[in-house]
Formats: C-alpha cells, sequence, structure tokens
C-alpha cells in the first residue's frame, strides 16, 4: 500500500499546516473554499520574482524569453492534465471570471426566447452571469435535483428543447459534494440539440478527480488554480478550438492584437486573443507547478484518498447525535465535501466554536442561495478535505462538534 | 469563548421578545448575506415612544440574543434614544468582547435593524 496517499507524509510538503489556530493544531477542512499550497508552489513564484521577473510575449530580452517559456510551458501543463490541446487553454483571474468571460463572449448569440439551462445546484458564479441575460429577453431554465442531492436526470432531459442555446452545469456541487453523471448529461443535451453550447463548472472536480476533457465531450470547461494548490487570482477556460472560434474576446487591449489601425484591429490567435494585458504570470507559473505536484501524486490516487476519507466521514459523523448531513451521503458519488447542520444550532455557532478547536470549516450559504431554498435551510456548515487531510482531521473535527453541543444545551 | 458569553447563551436558550406584534406600527427585516441571518423587529410606537417591540427571524446565537436584548431595551424608550443607541453599549449588555469583524455584524445585525424600522416608522409619519 506503499503507493497510496500518505497524507501525514504529504503535509510536509505545507508549511501553512504546521501553524497553531488558537493554540491547536490547524485542522483545515475548507478546502472547497481554496487549498494550501505546498513549498513546490510557493518555491515557483518566489524564483520567477526573483529570477526572471519579466513580462511576457513582448520584450526580445532574456528575461522576457524566460519568463515567457516558463508561462508557455504552464499552458501545456494544464492542458495536459486535463488531457486538451495547448491552444485550447486560456488562462483568466478564476473560475468566476471564466464562466463570466464564456456568457458574455456568447451573448451574441442569444436572443429573445432562446433559453439557458443550468441546475439548482449551480454556485452563484453560474447562475448570475446568465440571469443577467434576461433583461435581452433570454430565458433561464433550472433542472431540479433529487432530495438526497443528486441531479434529477429527467426534470435536465426534460427542459432542453430547440429553444435550449447554453447548458451550463457544475461537475461536482461545492454544498453536496454530488459528483454530476457530466458525460451522461452531455450525451443527453446533445441528442436534445445538437446545436446547444455545453459548458461545465469544474472548480471543484478538476482539483479532485482525474478529468479528461475529451471523454467528458463538452464546449467548455472551467475551474480556478487556487482550489488545487495553485495561487489565487488565476483560473482556466479549457475550450474546444470550434467552440472558441464562437466566442468573442470578453476583454480587449493589448497582446490580445495582431494588428490595430487607427479605424480597425484584427485580433490575434487563439488563445492569445483571449487574454487581453499583462496577464498573471507568477499565477500560471505557479498553477503549472501545483500541476506537476498533483501529477506526480496522480488524480487517481488523490480521488482514491480523498473517497476512504469521505467515508470515514460519513460513517463518524451520522454517529453524531442531531446531526443532519445533506447531500448523496455516497463517497461512490460525492467528492470530499460534507455539508451538516446540528440541530438547533446556528451554522455560524458551530463554525465559530470549531475554529477555538483549530477546525476551519465553511458556514452559510456557500455561494448557492437557490440550493439552500431547494434544501429548505438558510445555512449549513461545509467540511471539504484534500490530500493533506486524514482520519486523525476527521477524529478533530467529530471531537470539536461534541465540544459545540456541549456549549449548546437547551 | 468570549464571544459566547453567559449573557449571550443565556439569551439564546430563553428569547425574549420572539414573538409577532398583533398591530405594529412599522415592520422592518433585514437581513446579513454573508451568513443569512435574518432579523424582523416590530415595533408598537405611540408618538415618539417605543411601546412594545418584538423580532423575528433565522439567525446565530449571537444574533438572537442581540435582538432579544435591543427589541428589550426598546420598550418604553423615546425614538431618538434608539436611534443615539451605539454598538459598544450593546457589545457591553451582551458581555462581549474581542468579536472579530465577521461575528460583529451578526452582533449589530439587530440593531440596524431597528435604526431602520425607526427611520421607515418617522418617514410614514411624515408622509401622513
Amino acid at each position: 500500500m506503499h503507493n497510496d496517499v500518505d497524507p501525514t507524509k504529504l503535509s510536509e510538503d505545507f508549511p501553512i499546516l504546521k501553524e497553531k489556530i488558537n493554540g491547536k493544531r490547524l485542522v483545515y477542512l475548507d478546502n472547497a473554499s481554496t487549498t494550501q499550497k505546498p513549498r513546490s508552489v510557493l518555491a515557483k513564484i518566489q524564483e520567477f520574482y526573483t529570477s526572471y521577473n519579466a513580462n511576457i510575449h513582448r520584450g526580445v530580452h532574456s528575461l522576457s524569453q524566460h519568463a515567457t517559456s516558463a508561462y508557455d510551458e504552464a499552458r501545456r501543463k494544464v492542458a495536459m492534465f486535463v488531457n486538451a490541446s495547448e491552444n485550447e487553454i486560456i488562462f483568466t483571474h478564476g473560475a468566476t471570471e471564466s464562466i463570466n468571460a464564456i456568457a458574455d463572449g456568447l451573448s451574441y448569440l442569444l436572443q429573445p426566447d432562446d433559453e439557458v439551462l443550468l441546475t439548482v445546484m449551480e454556485h452563484h458564479s453560474n447562475i448570475v452571469p446568465w440571469q443577467d441575460m434576461q433583461k435581452h429577453g433570454v430565458v433561464v431554465k433550472y433542472a431540479d435535483i433529487t432530495d438526497d442531492g443528486m441531479i434529477d436526470v429527467d426534470s435536465f432531459e426534460s427542459q432542453i428543447t430547440k429553444k435550449t442555446k447554453i447548458v451550463s452545469i457544475s461537475h461536482c456541487s461545492n454544498v453536496l459534494g454530488t459528483i454530476n453523471p457530466i458525460s451522461e448529461l452531455v450525451r443527453i443535451a446533445r441528442r436534445k440539440n445538437k446545436e446547444a453550447i455545453v459548458i461545465i463548472d469544474a472548480a471543484q472536480s478538476v482539483p479532485h478527480l482525474p478529468i479528461n476533457f475529451v471523454e467528458l465531450g463538452c464546449d467548455f470547461l472551467v475551474f480556478s488554480g487556487h482550489k488545487m494548490l495553485g495561487p489565487t487570482g488565476v483560473g482556466v477556460i479549457c475550450g474546444k478550438y470550434s467552440a472558441l472560434e464562437k466566442l468573442q474576446p470578453f476583454i480587449k487591449g493589448s497582446d490580445m492584437i495582431k494588428e490595430v489601425t487607427l479605424d480597425h484591429t484584427t485580433y490575434a490567435d487563439i488563445p492569445q486573443r483571449f487574454e487581453a494585458g499583462t496577464p498573471n504570470i507568477e499565477g500560471v507559473i505557479g498553477l503549472g507547478a501545483a500541476v506537476d505536484y498533483l501529477r506526480k501524486i496522480s488524480m487517481e490516487k488523490v480521488r482514491q484518498h480523498e473517497k476512504e476519507l469521505t467515508s470515514y466521514a460519513l460513517q463518524k459523523l451520522l454517529d453524531v447525535d442531531g446531526i443532519v448531513i445533506y447531500g448523496p451521503k455516497n463517497p461512490e458519488s460525492q467528492c470530499g465535501v460534507i455539508s451538516f447542520n446540528l440541530e438547533g444550532i446556528h451554522a455560524h455557532d458551530v463554525a465559530s466554536l470549531l475554529d477555538k478547536e483549530g477546525v476551519a470549516v465553511r458556514s452559510g450559504h456557500h455561494c448557492a442561495m437557490p440550493l439552500m431554498e431547494r434544501l429548505g435551510i438558510s445555512s449549513c456548515v461545509r467540511a471539504s478535505f484534500y490530500l493533506y487531510n486524514s482520519k486523525e482531521d476527521v477524529d478533530a473535527l467529530v471531537d470539536a462538534l461534541q465540544k459545540v453541543k456541549q456549549v449548546f444545551v437547551k | 469563548m468570549s464571544e459566547y458569553s453567559q449573557k449571550v447563551l443565556q439569551l439564546w436558550k430563553k428569547p425574549m421578545n420572539r414573538y409577532i406584534l398583533q398591530q405594529p406600527s412599522v415592520r422592518v427585516r433585514d437581513w446579513n448575506p454573508l451568513c443569512g441571518d435574518i432579523v424582523e423587529i416590530q415595533l408598537e410606537l405611540d408618538g415618539d415612544v417605543i411601546k412594545n417591540a418584538s423580532f423575528q427571524g433565522d439567525s446565530c446565537a449571537i444574533c438572537t440574543a442581540s435582538a432579544s436584548l435591543v427589541t428589550d431595551i426598546a420598550k418604553g424608550k423615546h425614538i431618538t434614544t434608539m436611534e443615539n443607541f451605539e454598538t459598544q453599549e450593546l457589545l457591553k449588555m451582551l458581555e462581549i468582547e474581542n468579536l472579530n469583524p465577521a461575528r460583529l455584524k451578526c452582533a449589530t445585525l439587530s440593531l440596524h435593524v431597528m435604526k431602520l424600522a425607526l427611520r421607515a416608522y418617522k418617514e410614514s409619519m411624515k408622509n401622513g
């Protein structure tokens, strides 16, 4: 079993995990929000600034050449990581910006009464940009979920019509952890309307599951660097070349042009036409280093580790008196995200007291208010795992929950 | 556990004034989008004097305790007394120390809603 992920050994690579929080060992279970960074990523960023900081795609001098090759190399790494081609990878500032860029860049294709299909489990990032189109008469529809937090495939299928121009759905729910059957949903969407453009919000899946862009069959896949050990401020649009040809640039200016005259601009080729201005160079290079780190371990092993940990956590948490767990409660169809409430105690109070014990979790609506409404709650507590989390971390969470219950006895 | 003082826990367990008024002069609701705390305050006024005050909501212990206390303080007070009521005074009465900025919003939401309600009441009086 020496090939399995050893979280105790891996945690040595993450300096922050040595920090004490309120005098206690840090138990970081807020990975769906953002992940910690390994030394190799931090070193790569430092190396950029101390050895070859320069702007890319501009200078002929050595530093600029060095920075440009490192940036391009990171693009190759990210492409390989999700099995896409290099020219199908566009760097943005995060998954939210990626979805906004796609919505804005495709908006010219949508007429009044055209439809956009989402699901009720979407993050606000995959709702608000589409709702904004309602003012132009576009109709936004939502596929429902089952009570155990799985996508209602019938609801999804029945809502795809000849008017559906966009289908935009999350791969994994940031609240419930549900892993949606994306390949199946893409097939259904194609069968019902072959013109529909399919976008996958993979912010919660690319960091945790092996992803094959070609096999998923979607047109666009978006994700964030900081949720997969990379720095903040860098995200990705992975788009089929044919889909990228339909996309209009979202931000215009320098570095995205082939030629500018006083009355005309010719855009640069794909992908450069979508990366206007000086990009987040350190972020992209840092993301490349994060991808190296993950590939060295292998995403199959990351998934296996998180599946085992989720299984262990579900067992332990289900034993806590008065706990209500939302979502599938099945590690096979759930990534390492578990949301819950303790009966009669507000999620914020639970999270505050867990923090006293060094346990970092998220509480609130998790940027998914429509999902909260569907679940009939206003907030919940979310524990989310990554490769450096261990069973001891789960035990610390459960022990801390018992302490919360002692404080909040009615 | 300075934010969970005995006072907060006591008011959380047995909140005062958590009911609906039969004929409120004004009712105002607001929420904290960060955490989802919702507080509605109902006031019954006679001229410039608050005769009765109540609250409802879906909120954390700190917010619930605060709403309970704010409505209790308001009873019998002149509008301007409550308009000038300060956050520090409220925190002192809740026996809360060292609240981080995120949780400070939990503690102050009810006072904010109280002031919104008083403003709405004054507007309605002005407009007849």
